[in-house]
C-alpha cells in the first residue's frame, strides 16, 4: 500500500524525499511562500509556508518547504494558529515594504487585503525582501559572487568588492527574484547590474557580431568542454547530460 | 599503561598537590578572575610580592579563581599552617601592608577579615581539616572569628559545578587531581561507553545552556549516530547579559570541564573537542589554552589518553561576538568560517553538525557535571534536586541585591532564598521582580519569588533556567525593561528569518510608544499577536523566546502598562515625560541629597525645604531613587 500523509484532513499519497509543500501543491492545495523556490535548495527564512503538525511529528508549526512527508503525519494548512501567525507575518512585510506588488499578490492569496487599501497608493518600487533566493541561486549555480551583509533589519544582499568580477552573468539571480528588484541590463557590450554595482563583459559573435552570452561564461564552457574530450565518445544525449552536469557545479 | 602505573601517576601529582594546597608556613592567595582583576586583584597580587620581599616575610604567593562573593573582590586567603585559612574581603594595595606587617607580627589582622575555613571538603577527595594539619604556627587570632559555614552566602549552597573555583590554582593540574580530579576520566576508560552513557542518562542531568534536553539522551544520539569522526563542543558564548558563571567555572577550574569533554568524548566515540568560547573572555583563552598543554604534557588529553588506546584533543576557538553564535547550529556555521546564522533543525547536530559529522555541543556547566557524576554515581546526582531537575545550578546573580555573585544551588531552592538568604536581600528599594532566563527569560513578580528552581517550574511561569538572575528592585519600570531586553534581540537578531527580523523591530517600535506616552489600549493586543508569531514562526531559539520577557511583564505587571498608556504616568518614575516629581516636605529631613544628584539643578533650597522647580526638572528620576527616606515620589503630571 501507497504511504499516505494527511493535509487538511485529506489523505495525500507521497514520494519517498518529498516535502509537505510539494505533495500540498502537487494537490492544489494552497499554502503562500516566498524564500520557496523549485529549482533551489529550501531555506525556511520567511516561514510563510507554515503549517500545523497534529500527529506524527512535533505538535506546532513548521516550515513545510522544509518538512518531510512521511507516513502518519498530519497537518493542517489552515488552522486557527496558522491563520493568525501568517496574517502577521505579512502584516510585517507589507508595513516594511508597502508598494511591493509581488507581496500583494501573496497578500490577496492569503486573503489578507482589507489592510492593504490603508497602507498604500500606487506599487511602482520594487523592493528586495531578502527572501534569499539570488543568493542561493548564486551559491548553487553560480560562484557565490552575492551573500548577505549586516545583521539585523539592517541585513541586505550585497557583492563585496573583489567578488564582482567574479560573476558569470548567468543571470539565476535575476531569474529566481520574486520581485524583479534584480536585474541586469544590457549596455554595449557589457551587461550590468546596478543593484549591486556588477559588470560582465558580453562576447561577440566572430561571425555575425551579434552578443548572445557573457565572456566568462563562455570561458567556463570551453573550460569545462577541454576537460570533456572524453565525452565526444559519448552519444549526444549522454554527452548533452555530463557537460550539464560539469557546468552546473 | 598498568592500573599500577597508572595508581602511582595519581599518587605523585596528588601528593604534589597538597603540597602546593597545603604548604608549610604561610601561603596567601589572591583571587584573579575576572571578577578579581575588575576590582583591582592584579595591583593586589603585586603588591603582595613586594610586601613580602620589602617585609621579609616568608609566605608563598598563589593565584585562585572566582569563589562566588563577587562583591568582595579583590578576595584574599590567607593559609597559616596548623591554623586555617582566612578569608578578607577588598583588599586593595593600600591594605596590603597592613595585613602583612600583621602577620609579621604574630597576628591574623582583623580588618577586612570575612571569616575563617577550618576544614576543607573536596566533593571528590577526602576531608582536610586545616586547623590540624602539621604542627602549625603560632599567630594571634581575633576571637568570635565566623566559620565560612555560617556565612549565609555560603550556608545554602552546593557546590558541584564550582567545587574547585576559588580553592585551586586554575592551572595547577595536580591541585586539581589532589582535589580528587581525573579520577572519573581513569574510572570512565575502564567502562564500557554505553555504561557511561547510561549513568548519564539515569543521573537526570539536563543541559544548562537553556533548552534542559536530557545530556544522557544527547550524548547517546551522538553515539548512534552513522560516522567515524565526531566531535563534542563546549558551547562558552555565554552571550546573556549579565550572565557569567560559565565564565568563572572556565577562569576557576578549567579541568573539570576539559575532564568532563575528554570522558564525553570517549563515551560518545569523538577524536575532537572544540571549546567555542566567547570573544570577550581573554583570560579564560589563555586559563584554557595552559590547562589544556599541562593535561596534554601529563597523558589527561593528546594521544593515547592514560597510555590507552583513546585519544582525544580539545581546541579552544574564539566566538564570533554575536549572541547567536551562541545557538548551536549558528554556533556550528561560526567554527565552519561561515556567517553565524542558524539554520533549521533537523538535522540536529547529533546527527549533522560540524562538517557535517555527528557533534554533541553541551554547555560549559553540563561538562563540570561530568566528573561528579562519573565518579560518584548517578544515584548521588539524583538525589539532588526536584521530580524532573536533578542537581544543583549555579546563577550569576546582578542587579539590585546587597551581594552579587555566583552561587550553586540545589535544584528545589526557592528563588527568594537566592536572593534574600544568600544574596542578602535587595537594595534598598526592596524587591519588585526578578528576571531569569535572559533575553529568552521572564520576569517573576514577588508573589512568584518563592516557587522552587527547576526546569519544569520556571518554564510554567513564563521563565527560564538558561542565564543569569537579575534582580530588579521597585525603582524599576516594567515597560523600560521590557524595552531593553527587546532592544537587545533587535540587536542580536541575525536577520536571517523574517518574524524576527520584522518582528522584534515592530514589537520595539510598539514599547517604545508606550514608554514615550504615545501608547493606545489597542497596543497591547497586537503585542501579544506580535508575540505569538515570534514564539511559533521563528528559525531559531533567539526569535522563539524573544517575546517572553514582555509577555511575562504584560502578565504580571499589566497594571504598569495600562498607568503608561491610559494616564501617560510611569508609577515607578523612570520613563520621561510621564511623571513628575513630588518632594513630600512633611516627611523631608532637608538632607539635601536630592539637590546634589539632580542633573539639571531643578532642586533649590528655600526657607520651606526643598523646591523642585517643574520647568527645569528633565524627568531624570534621580533624586526619588537618592532619597534615604522615599520623601520624593513620581506622581502624574497633571495632579
Ligand atoms: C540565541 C541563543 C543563544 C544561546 N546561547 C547559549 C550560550 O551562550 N551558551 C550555551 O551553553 N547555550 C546557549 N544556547 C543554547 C544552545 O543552543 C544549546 O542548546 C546548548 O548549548 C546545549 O547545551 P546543553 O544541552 O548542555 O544545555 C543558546 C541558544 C539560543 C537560541
Ligand atoms: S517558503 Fe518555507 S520558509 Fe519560506
Amino acid at each position: 500500500m501507497a504511504k499516505t500523509i494527511s493535509i487538511d484532513m485529506r489523505e495525500f499519497e507521497f514520494d519517498a524525499g518529498e516535502t509537505v509543500l510539494s505533495v500540498a501543491k502537487r494537490n492544489g492545495i494552497f499554502i503562500p511562500t516566498l524564500c520557496y523556490h523549485e529549482a533551489l535548495k529550501p531555506y525556511g527564512a520567511c516561514r510563510l509556508c507554515l503549517v500545523e503538525v497534529l500527529e506524527g511529528d512535533k505538535p506546532g508549526l513548521h516550515a513545510s518547504c522544509l518538512l518531510s512527508a512521511k507516513q502518519g503525519l498530519v497537518v493542517l494548512t489552515v488552522s486557527d494558529l496558522v491563520l493568525k501567525v501568517r496574517g502577521v507575518l505579512i502584516q510585517l512585510l507589507l508595513k516594511r515594504y508597502p508598494k511591493e506588488k509581488s507581496l500583494m499578490d501573496i497578500a490577496k492569496a492569503c486573503g489578507i487585503e482589507d489592510s492593504i487599501s490603508t497602507l498604500t497608493g500606487e506599487h511602482q518600487e520594487k523592493a528586495c525582501l531578502l527572501c534569499g533566493r539570488c543568493v542561493r541561486a548564486c551559491e548553487e549555480m553560480g560562484r557565490s559572487v552575492i551573500g548577505f551583509v549586516s545583521r539585523g533589519s539592517e541585513r541586505a544582499v550585497d557583492a563585496p568588492i573583489g567578488s564582482h568580477k567574479e560573476c558569470l552573468g548567468c543571470r539565476a539571480c535575476e531569474n529566481v527574484c520574486p520581485t524583479g528588484v534584480v536585474r541586469f541590463s544590457l549596455h554595449d557590450g557589457v551587461i550590468k547590474n546596478d543593484l549591486w554595482d556588477i559588470t560582465v563583459d558580453m562576447a561577440v559573435c566572430p561571425i555575425c557580431g551579434r552578443s548572445f552570452a557573457t565572456v566568462p561564461l563562455i570561458d567556463k564552457v570551453k573550460t569545462e568542454l577541454e576537460a570533456l574530450s572524453e565525452a565526444i565518445s559519448m552519444c549526444p544525449a549522454c554527452r548533452r547530460a555530463e557537460l550539464l552536469k560539469r557546468i552546473c557545479v | 599503561m598498568e592500573q599500577d602505573t597508572i595508581s602511582a601517576k595519581y599518587n605523585e601529582l596528588k601528593e604534589k598537590g597538597l603540597l602546593s594546597l597545603y604548604p608549610k608556613g604561610i601561603k596567601i592567595t589572591v583571587g584573579m578572575s575576572t571578577c578579581g582583576i575588575v576590582a583591582g586583584a592584579d595591583k593586589t597580587y603585586e603588591t603582595f610580592g613586594q610586601g613580602l620581599s620589602d617585609l621579609n616575610l616568608e609566605a608563598r604567593l598563589t593565584k585562585t579563581g572566582c569563589l562566588g562573593l563577587c562583591e568582595e573582590e579583590p578576595l584574599v586567603y590567607i593559609l597559616v599552617e596548623g591554623k586555617g585559612r582566612y578569608i578578607y574581603g577588598r583588599i586593595g594595595p593600600g591594605d596590603v601592608y597592613a595585613l602583612l606587617s600583621g602577620l609579621k607580627n604574630k597576628k591574623i589582622p582583623k580588618q577586612n577579615l570575612l571569616c575563617k575555613v577550618r576544614e576543607d571538603k573536596p566533593l571528590l577527595g577526602g576531608a582536610v581539616n586545616i586547623e590540624e594539619l602539621k604542627q602549625g604556627i603560632e599567630l594571634f587570632e581575633p576571637p568570635g572569628l565566623q566559620d565560612i559555614k555560617a556565612l549565609p552566602f555560603f550556608a545554602r549552597q552546593m557546590k558541584i559545578a564550582t567545587r574547585n573555583s576559588g580553592l585551586i590554582d586554575p592551572i595547577s593540574l595536580e591541585e586539581y587531581v589532589a582535589m580528587g580530579g581525573y579520577e572519573a576520566l581513569k574510572k570512565a576508560l575502564l567502562m564500557d561507553p554505553e555504561d557511561i552513557i547510561e549513568t548519564v542518562m539515569l543521573s537526570g542531568l539536563r543541559g544548562r545552556g537553556g533548552a534542559g534536553f536530557p545530556t544522557g539522551a544527547k550524548w547517546h544520539l551522538t553515539r548512534q549516530s552513522e560516522g567515524k569522526e565526531k566531535y563534542v563542543i563546549c558551547n562558552a558564548d555565554e552571550g546573556n547579559p549579565g550572565a557569567y558563571m560559565d565564565r568563572s567555572i572556565l577562569e576557576g577550574d578549567p579541568f573539570s570541564v576539559l575532564e568532563g569533554m575528554t570522558i564525553g568524548g570517549y563515551a560518545m566515540g569523538a577524536q575532537k573537542g572544540i571549546i567555542y568560547l566567547r570573544e570577550e573572555y581573554p583570560l579564560a583563552a589563555s586559563i584554557l589554552n595552559e590547562a589544556i598543554k599541562r593535561a596534554m604534557d601529563q597523558g589527561f588529553l593528546g594521544e593515547h589518553i592514560l597510555g590507552g588506546d583513546f585519544s582525544f584533543h580539545i581546541e579552544v576557538i574564539k566566538g564570533h561576538r554575536a549572541y547567536v553564535c551562541g545557538e548551536e547550529t549558528a554556533l556550528i556555521a561560526s567554527i565552519e568560517g561561515k556567517m553565524g546564522e542558524p539554520r533549521p533543525r533537523p538535522p540536529f547536530p547529533t546527527e549533522k553538525g560540524l562538517h557535517g559529522r555527528p557533534t554533541c555541543i553541551n554547555n560549559v556547566q553540563t561538562w563540570a557535571y561530568v566528573p561528579p557524576i562519573i565518579a560518584l554515581g548517578h544515584e548521588w546526582f539524583r538525589s539532588i534536586g526536584t521530580e524532573y531537575s536533578k542537581g544543583t545550578k549555579v546563577f550569576s546573580v546582578v542587579g539590585d541585591v546587597q551581594k552579587s555573585g555566583v552561587v550553586e544551588i540545589p535544584m528545589g531552592t526557592p528563588i527568594g532564598d537566592i536572593v534574600n538568604g544568600i544574596c542578602g536581600g535587595p537594595g534598598p528599594w526592596g524587591l519588585k521582580a526578578v528576571e531569569m532566563g535572559g533575553p529568552g527569560g521572564g520576569f517573576l513578580p514577588v508573589s512568584l519569588v518563592n516557587m522552587p528552581v527547576s526546569y519544569e517550574g520556571l518554564l510554567e511561569v513564563g521563565a527560564a533556567l538558561g542565564a543569569g538572575l537579575v534582580v530588579l528592585g521597585q525603582n524599576r519600570c516594567m515597560v523600560d525593561m521590557a524595552l531593553h531586553f527587546m532592544e537587545f534581540a533587535v540587536k542580536e537578531s541575525c536577520g536571517k528569518c523574517l518574524p524576527c527580523r520584522e518582528g522584534t523591530l515592530e514589537i520595539l517600535r510598539i514599547l517604545r510608544d508606550i514608554a514615550e506616552g504615545r501608547g493606545v489600549l489597542a497596543d497591547l493586543r497586537v503585542l501579544e499577536d506580535l508575540s505569538t508569531a515570534l514564539k511559533y514562526a521563528s528559525l531559531c531559539g533567539l526569535g522563539q523566546t524573544a517575546p517572553n520577557p514582555i509577555m511575562s511583564a504584560l502578565k504580571y505587571f499589566k497594571e504598569e502598562f495600562l498607568a503608561h498608556i491610559s494616564h501617560k504616568f510611569c508609577p515607578a518614575g523612570v520613563c520621561k515625560g510621564l511623571f513628575r516629581v513630588k518632594i513630600d516636605r512633611y516627611n523631608c529631613n532637608n538632607c539635601g541629597e536630592c539637590m546634589i544628584v539632580c542633573s539639571n539643578q531643578a532642586i533649590s533650597k528655600t526657607n520651606n525645604g526643598y523646591d523642585i522647580d517643574v520647568i527645569k526638572c528633565n524627568g531624570c528620576g534621580n533624586c526619588i531613587y537618592i532619597c534615604p527616606i522615599k520623601a520624593i515620589k513620581p506622581i502624574r503630571n497633571e495632579d
